[in-house]
């Protein structure tokens, strides 16, 4: 009910500033792009596969369009994932986003707005999430802010599965909403070097443990329990440099977290782009993340029956995690000379990134490899 | 430690003050549309790595879609 009223007054101002997009857009063609993806996430016991498509349309009322199929293939044998019995079994997710966004013209600076609707499913678990965005650029297109208004809404149900892979739905249905708000800064500082800055807070209510994972207290395995509430501040700066005379850039990220369930991190990150000729570039990126445990997390695990929280959430205790990969990407500039101008815009890449983590998920592996087609 | 919305506060104050100081002409501004400084196309694989993350550390955004079936909560 909270999502769909603030969707009606934002569909409503869609409709009445449609008009004021920009007088040199209102004639032309639907350009656009078709997206695919194909992801794989692989750790000590989860391995997810997700393929994904997309679509944008760019339309001559300066409106784009963009939706975004994918699916999750997660094939596991944890018990925090319903699995009875020390087997693999597979449960897929299906994730659709829709997004809206209208550029206009205020007293000659451009601005949009936007909304973007996010729908997941699987069969323990739903969500919907909504979004709403609006940026404007000014003093000469240096300078660009941007706000956004997030609404959650989610259902958690219990789907045990045995050695048969038969799923068996349990009479467990609990609720987790939720509210974020953020806002983002860019700055161009010279022809070379850009900064930026973002923060957000989100407020969750609701169930936050996991349906399924259980703590031994006394001797006995009962259900996580964790505070009914959140609150999370996230406050994230980024600063550019391109060197043009190596081809290279350096891009500087650090990201400071804190949350009422008294975790606290850093994230600071490294990318270094290289161009390799005309048409393709070379990405590697370095990430750290290091996070203190949450207020009611025990190391030993040891919960007495009158504890007022108990949890066995790897997440909820204090771990680092080092990150490392590379990517390559290739554009389809090479083609802009021949038949196809347009194909110049088109791009393939193909990366990995490997995960070495201190918590009890242990290290990960991610792959990557997606194709943008302009039209 | 310093409160994280003060420094939020701190932090895009300086950027606005910044904004007023610094002028990037339109002809000075091609080496930011450069693929290596606009990563504006990277939205898409982003989003899977962030989903990851939201799965398995505690301080990620923490919202939408983090589903039961891989033992994101």
């Amino acid at each position: 009910m909270q999502l769909r009223r603030a969707l009606v007054p934002f569909c409503l101002a869609l409709a009445l500033l449609s008009p004021l997009a920009a007088a040199d857009e209102l004639t032309g063609d639907v350009s656009g792009a078709v997206m695919l993806r194909h992801n794989y996430y692989l750790e000590r016991s989860t391995r997810v596969i997700a393929p994904e498509a997309g679509i944008r349309l760019d339309l001559p009322s300066a409106t784009t369009i963009e939706a975004v199929y994918l699916i999750d293939a997660i094939t596991s044998a944890s018990l925090a994932a319903g699995a009875l019995e020390d087997v693999a079994f597979t449960e897929v997710r299906h994730d659709v986003a829709a997004r809206i966004e209208q550029r206009i013209d205020i007293n000659g600076n451009p601005a949009a707005f936007g909304a973007l609707i996010r729908r997941s499913h699987e069969p323990d678990y739903d969500s919907l999430a909504v979004s709403l965005m609006a940026r404007a650029e000014m003093n000469q297109r240096n300078t660009a802010v941007g706000f956004r208004l997030n609404f959650l809404e989610d259902e958690v149900r219990q789907t045990f599965r045995g050695r048969d892979n038969t799923p068996t739905t349990m009479d467990f249905r609990e609720r987790l909403s939720g509210v974020g708000f953020g806002m983002t800064l860019t700055q161009l500082l010279s022809r070379t070097v850009s900064a930026g800055g973002e923060y957000e807070i989100v407020v969750l209510d609701g169930f936050t443990a996991n349906a399924y994972r259980r703590v031994v207290v006394a001797g006995t395995p009962l259900p996580e329990k964790h505070p009914d509430s959140r609150r999370r501040h996230s406050v994230a700066g980024r600063l550019a440099i391109l060197f043009p005379a190596i081809a290279t850039s350096l891009h500087v990220h650090m990201r400071l977290y804190r949350d009422d369930w008294k975790i606290r991190a850093i994230t600071p990150e490294l990318r270094v782009y290289h161009s390799l000729g005309e048409s393709a570039h070379l990405r590697l990126r370095y990430r750290f993340y290091q996070q203190s445990a949450a207020f009611f997390h025990l190391e030993t695990g040891e919960y007495q029956i009158d504890d007022p929280y108990r949890t066995a959430d790897p997440k909820m205790s204090a771990f680092h995690s080092h990150t490392l990969g590379g990517q390559m990407k290739i554009f389809g500039r090479f083609l802009e000379a021949g038949r196809f101008p347009r194909l110049a815009d088109l791009s393939f890449d193909l990366g990995f990134e490997y995960i070495f983590n201190t918590n009890a998920y242990g290290n990960g592996l991610i792959t990557q490899a997606g194709m943008h087609i302009p039209f | 430690m310093m409160q994280r919305p003060h420094f939020a506060c701190f932090f895009l104050s300086a950027l606005f003050v910044f904004s007023s100081c610094v002028r990037v002409q339109p002809y000075e501004r091609v080496h930011h549309a450069d693929p290596k400084m606009d990563t504006g196309h990277e939205r898409a694989e982003s989003q899977f790595r962030v989903h990851v993350h939201d799965a398995r550390e505690g301080a990620t955004a923490g919202y939408g879609s983090s589903g039961g079936g891989c033992g994101c909560n």
